[in-house]
């Protein structure tokens, strides 16, 4: 705790010499046929004031935070004023109507990035973190209250977790950091530990990943965007929590000059995670006189993890040159991130607890991001590059068993390892490449094409000096024992994407249209060859095409319907094919998962000139899904990856967001999914599971929440915001059942209900912000992952501090 | 203002309070009934998995016929009996807890685990059960030892200590399942942690009297090639002459030796070496490659049943043709690959076994199946014996009558492929 302490003081330090409490202002005027007006007069409550340039743009700066009335005017046109809340740089777009100067104020709302990426043409829920980043959550914590979304965690911060998107999970949803698949950082920045201060957003595609985004997602994909600012600003926060739980983050940005600027991006995570699990199986020894044992027995007992600490830390440095005569924007970054996890438990929780098994990984990552637009913006180019360099532990060896009270059982191991059948203490070294280039040409106001390249390629070595090995001329005088994790393994995947996007009758009508070829090459060893006289390399590749197509129509200025359908396909990992070396065992044979998505929503939104705000998202989806890869036990020891049965899911899901007064946000999200076998791949089987539900999957999920605002609380214009947050998950079963009511109730997971609440007292003079929350205040059983219990009512205190 | 603001938002949030509340209040549980003081001693439990590797359940209290759905049975993540005693089911945990339980079917006709035998070791799976005062397990975590319990009370009654027993290469042993003749106790081994098949059968024999090691039953190969053992359910395996039948299925990598019927005389503690039935090679001396055979059973008229391999399946000589037509060349992969193909491929047929004569019969009117196809071990009822057929166009049980040689379909299963049927009222 003291060190701690002594952490946040130290970067706390420099604040006073890199503070300043100022914003921006920023935007472009346009009239409504589109033109840019230059030279308009921009108004910014009396005290600031701006004209625009030759583009129609304009900038004031050195706001300080506070709601202004942003009043604009040309000759010719309507004069225009709305109202802006300025707590961070701002950018307003404005469209003076033509007309008499004198007619009544019109409401202009700027749209976040966020709102952008909500009226796409394919469908995004694009989740703005910012609203959250005063209280202790985690992107896991933010990605509950979305439609669609389902996260399943086996323990308390840094614990595995897997997301289930429309029905699809695993690999089938990909996980990006920054556009690039987050598998590239090697296990060392997972969404299991990122805290929202560090994020700008978080974007959730369903079913249709855009060419300049997407791999070879299945079923849409999850991008963590994180805060990029063109403006100076430093914000940091320190929260602590229950079960010895400590957050912190900082993130700033400095502009040298118009041209250079340089940002940080940083955290550090630890907690215990010794929350306490109630009425679990506990295995007692009984033993003779002599001290050995006569018989095992069972108990129930509450018992409180022992050993699940979790520590990670993250910085980000990158420098940005932007508007140069040789590229509008090029940032080059630097990222380290590091994480270590005890691991408390197996799949699911049984007498025995793990003791000793532990993971770390470490990754390095250089990136370089480039754009630049030709011929008058016609032309936009844009490249990411990435290198990484990881590596990454698995320690799983010991001569002892442990129970859930904490101790050592006079029985020894005899296997050897607690999670994995054999014992390993692997040390793995990858390194990772990645380039995405992609060009968008606008061949008239109304149409453009996007063309996206993405190469990717990782190596993977290591040793493992008590995992299995392969024998060369088994036998003979030239025998020869390999440790397998010793010869490099190696995947090449390509993604080429190309995107025609068309605007028709006045814009109403929009459309996307895109074709995606998939290119996958990966090499390594077959560890299980027997008889080998050299290297038993095995080489798998595959080569695929996907397309697609999405509609939006704009019915009216509020209200905008739209569909997409996309055939996607997502190719088997590394260890899905070729297995870990270890418990995994190697399927060459394995093909991808393919599937059909087609999406239809509507959506309306409007905001009144009383300041209140209505949004609804009404959306469908439909997948059917072929060749779907899932684990099946091979052996009592092993386990390998197979296609299995074909699924269909169908799903209905709705979002809304009001504000009815200006200090009060009402919001919610509903999904309802239904996720069926529809084809055994067995060709044995029956087909006695055809209609049946895929299992381990709620169907019917939904939250609430409500924010209130309370301005001039104590002192003028410091503000107390409370929060409450409902989520519930029904009912489901982890087997397959025909009708939960008839279930095994012994294997159904009750609903869950779990409520958290936070207030925040913002003292906006001394930039502070601090913020208490109350997780699962029910103190409710929660259960994720296969009847893995969740903490109870827990608590976290933060502190935010921004210039 | 604050005041006004709150009065607004009040009922909005009470509204939201009360659909919270209501909610709370249903937990959605179903409630569990209570055992009563007896359970079902007759009747019969279909056991089938489905396409998520879980099991439905479901008690008859008469034989089925007809087609049955069992869809709607009790579901498991698991429900594979190694034993039944005394009307109840002896097996690993249905939820996976290391461990084991024993499971009744109750007068409501719903299953009831009514204790349990817990283990260290997750991937401990075998247990079997003598009588109704003897029955043995392994933990795995302590694997020379084989623990002896009370199937009636569930206590531990003494264990044998095999620490003595042979094992090649000596590493530690499992066992894929136990064998009873009186107070011997024979199980056959492969390796503990890696799962290793040795390239002879290894029976190590303990006895369950003086709960000490006796010695070890082997069926030598030839040195170099696995042979692989075999755990289906119950006993069954000693002849009206005490004679003592130990199958295992062979060697599947190229090494020529073939799956065998071995006979440990009665009395005697070793395999008779001029005993040589290996009935796939009876059933067609041609079969080369695979001629193995599974779910093998003594009937009550001494004459036995096993599925017999009656050639090798088309894709299966494919794979070995192109390693060279050497079985010795496959791979584990490809070796797996034929075992998916055997699972399917319908070139095997139940057969009757004669023990004597060392001659194996196809029984007519039931349809061909993969060696290693689904469905468990056959049952007995009265004097027929059920044989289950899983195959791409039935999932179905056969009734056999060994007396007049007929056979013909008992009834059809829906809702599950079919893993096994046990007969309540029969002791393993």
């Amino acid at each position: 705790m003291r060190k701690y302490l002594l952490f946040l003081c130290i970067a706390l330090l420099p604040l006073s010499m890199f503070a300043q409490n100022t914003f921006t202002v920023s935007g472009t005027v346009k009239s409504d046929n589109g033109e840019v007006i230059p030279f308009a007069n921009v108004i910014l409550s009396k005290s600031k004031y701006g004209v625009t340039n030759d583009k129609g743009q304009f900038k004031i700066e050195n706001v300080s935070s506070g709601t202004y009335k942003l009043t604009v005017s040309f000759v010719g046109y309507q004069t225009l004023s709305q109202s802006v809340n300025v707590n961070k740089n701002v950018t307003v777009n404005l469209v003076l109507k033509e007309g008499a100067e004198n007619l009544n104020d019109v409401t202009v709302v700027a749209k976040t990035e966020t709102r952008k990426q909500a009226e796409k043409v394919v469908t995004i829920s694009s989740l703005d973190v910012k609203q959250f980043k005063n209280q202790t959550l985690g992107v896991e914590d933010v990605l509950k209250q979305s439609t669609g979304v389902v996260v399943r965690q086996s323990g308390g911060l840094g614990s595995t977790l897997n997301i289930n998107l429309n029905g699809l999970t695993g690999q089938a949803v990909r996980t990006y950091y920054d556009g690039m698949p987050i598998e590239l950082y090697g296990g060392a920045l997972q969404l299991n530990f990122i805290p929202v201060d560090i994020l700008e957003r978080v974007d959730v595609y369903k079913g249709i990943m855009p060419v300049d985004i997407g791999t070879d997602a299945l079923g849409g994909g999850l991008n963590m965007v994180p805060i990029t600012r063109s403006t100076d600003y430093l914000r940091t926060s320190y929260s602590v929590g229950s079960f010895n739980t400590h957050r912190f983050t900082i993130g700033g940005n400095y502009n040298f000059n118009d041209h250079i600027s340089a940002s940080i991006l940083s955290f550090v995570n630890y907690t215990d995670n010794d929350y306490e699990m109630k009425n679990i199986p506990n295995i007692v020894e009984n033993l003779r006189p002599d001290g050995t044992v006569a018989s095992i027995t069972e108990e129930r007992i509450d018992a409180r993890r022992f050993h699940d600490r979790f520590r990670s830390k993250f910085v980000q440095g990158s420098v940005r040159f932007q508007d140069l005569s040789w590229a509008d924007n090029l940032e080059i970054s630097a990222l380290y991130s590091q994480r270590d996890n005890q691991v408390q438990q197996g799949t699911f929780i049984t007498g025995l607890a793990v003791g000793e098994a532990e993971t770390e990984a470490t990754v390095t990552v250089q990136r370089l991001n480039y754009e630049k637009s030709f011929f008058s913006k016609k032309l936009k180019l844009k490249y990411s590059g990435l290198l990484s360099q990881s590596t990454d532990k698995t320690r799983d060896s010991t001569t002892a068993f442990y129970n859930w009270r904490g101790d050592k059982l006079v029985t020894p191991n005899s296997v050897g390892a607690e999670i994995f059948g054999l014992p390993t203490a692997r040390d793995g070294d990858n390194s990772g490449m990645a380039h995405r280039v992609s060009l968008q040409y606008d061949i008239t106001d109304n149409i453009n094409i996007v063309v996206s390249e993405f190469n990717y390629n990782v190596e993977i070595e290591g040793e493992d000096p008590i995992g299995v090995r392969v024998t060369l001329n088994e036998g003979t005088p030239e025998e020869q024992i390999l440790d397998p994790n010793t010869i490099p393994s190696k995947l090449r995947s390509n993604v080429f994407g190309a995107e025609l996007n068309s605007t028709f009758l006045q814009d109403k009508l929009s459309t996307v249209l895109f074709y995606k070829n998939y290119n996958y090459n990966a090499r390594s060893v077959d560890f299980r060859r027997q008889g080998a006289t050299e290297i038993p390399f095995r080489t798998v590749k595959d080569n695929n095409n996907g397309y697609g197509l999405g509609v939006k129509y704009q019915i009216t200025p509020e209200m905008f319907i739209r569909t997409s359908y996309e055939r996607t396909l997502r190719f088997p990992t590394e260890n899905e094919v070729f297995g870990d070396f270890a418990a995994i065992v190697p399927n060459f044979d394995l093909k991808p998962e393919q599937s059909n998505n087609f999406n239809l929503g509507v959506r309306y939104e409007k905001s009144m000139n009383d300041n209140s705000f209505i949004s609804v998202d009404l959306s469908g989806f439909l997948r059917d899904q072929e060749d779907l890869i899932r684990v099946i036990p091979f052996g009592p020891e092993n386990s390998q990856f197979i296609n299995e049965a074909a699924v269909e899911s169908v799903g209905f899901e709705f979002s809304g967001k009001y504000r009815p007064i200006e200090n009060l946000t009402l919001n919610g999200s509903f999904t309802y999914q239904q996720i069926e076998i529809s084809e055994s791949s067995d060709l044995s089987s029956s087909g006695g599971s055809i209609g049946a539900d895929v299992p381990n999957i709620p169907k019917l999920f939904f939250n609430l929440g409500a924010n209130y605002t309370f301005n001039n609380i104590f002192r003028t214009d410091n503000s107390l915001e409370v929060s409450w947050t409902y989520l519930f998950v029904d009912r489901f079963s982890i087997n397959e059942v025909i009708d939960l009511d008839t279930a095994n109730p012994a294997f159904v997971i009750p609903r869950q209900h779990l409520n958290n609440a936070n207030i925040s007292y913002a003292l906006p003079t001394q930039n502070l912000v601090f913020s208490l929350g109350i997780q699962n205040i029910f103190n409710q059983e929660i259960f994720d992952n296969f009847r893995i219990p969740r903490p109870g009512i827990n608590y976290n205190f933060k502190i935010n501090y921004s210039l | 203002m604050i005041f006004n603001s709150i009065k607004k938002i009040s009922s909005v949030i009470a509204s939201m309070a009360i659909c919270v509340l209501w909610i709370a209040c249903d937990d959605g549980l179903n409630e569990t009934g209570i055992l009563g003081d007896s359970i079902k001693t007759s009747g019969f439990v279909v056991i089938g998995t489905t396409a998520s590797n879980s099991a439905l359940v479901k008690y008859y209290e008469e034989l089925p016929s007809g087609t049955i759905d069992i869809s709607n049975g009790t579901d498991f993540p698991r429900f594979f009996p190694n034993s039944i005693m005394d009307h109840a089911m002896f097996l690993s945990r249905p939820d996976e807890s290391p461990g084991f339980s024993k499971y009744v079917v109750g007068e409501d006709e719903n299953f009831y685990e009514v204790g349990t035998l817990p283990t260290l070791n997750q991937g401990s799976f075998r247990i079997d059960v003598r009588d109704s005062n003897v029955g043995v397990f392994q933990d795995r975590a302590t694997s020379d030892n084989i623990t002896i319990f009370d199937p009636t009370t569930l206590q531990i009654t003494g264990s044998i200590d095999m620490t003595d027993a042979f094992v090649p290469d000596d590493i530690g042993q499992r066992y894929q399942r136990f064998i009873f003749r009186g107070d011997d106790v024979f199980a056959p081994i492969r390796g503990n942690v890696n799962g290793e098949a040795f390239a002879s059968v290894i029976f190590h024999q303990g006895n369950l009297a003086s709960q000490e090691f006796v010695g070890e039953v082997i069926r030598n190969g030839n040195g170099f090639s696995d042979i692989n053992t075999v755990n289906d359910f119950g006993q069954n395996f000693i002849d009206p002459s005490g004679d003592l039948y130990l199958a295992d299925a062979g060697n599947y990598n190229g090494g020529q030796v073939w799956a065998r019927v071995n006979r440990v005389p009665a009395g005697s503690n070793q395999i008779d070496p001029n005993y040589i039935f290996e009935p796939a090679r009876v059933l067609n001396p041609a079969n080369i490659f695979l001629p193995t055979f599974s779910q093998f059973k003594i009937m009550p008229n001494g004459k036995a049943i096993a599925k017999v391999n009656a050639q090798t399946p088309q894709a299966a000589i494919e794979i070995v043709l192109s390693v060279g037509g050497n079985l010795a060349n496959l791979s584990p992969t490809q070796i797996q690959q034929i075992f998916g193909i055997l699972f399917t491929a319908e070139t095997a047929f139940w057969c009757e076994l004669d023990l004597q004569s060392l001659s194996v019969t196809p029984i007519m009117g039931i349809p061909p199946v993969g060696v290693f196809s689904g469905g468990g071990n056959a049952f007995f009822h009265g004097n027929d014996v059920f044989i289950p057929v899983a195959t791409q166009t039935e999932n179905a049980f056969y009734k056999y009558n060994p007396l007049t040689g007929v056979a013909e379909k008992a009834f059809d299963v829906e809702g599950a492929d079919i893993s096994l049927v046990l007969n309540l009222a029969n002791n393993n």
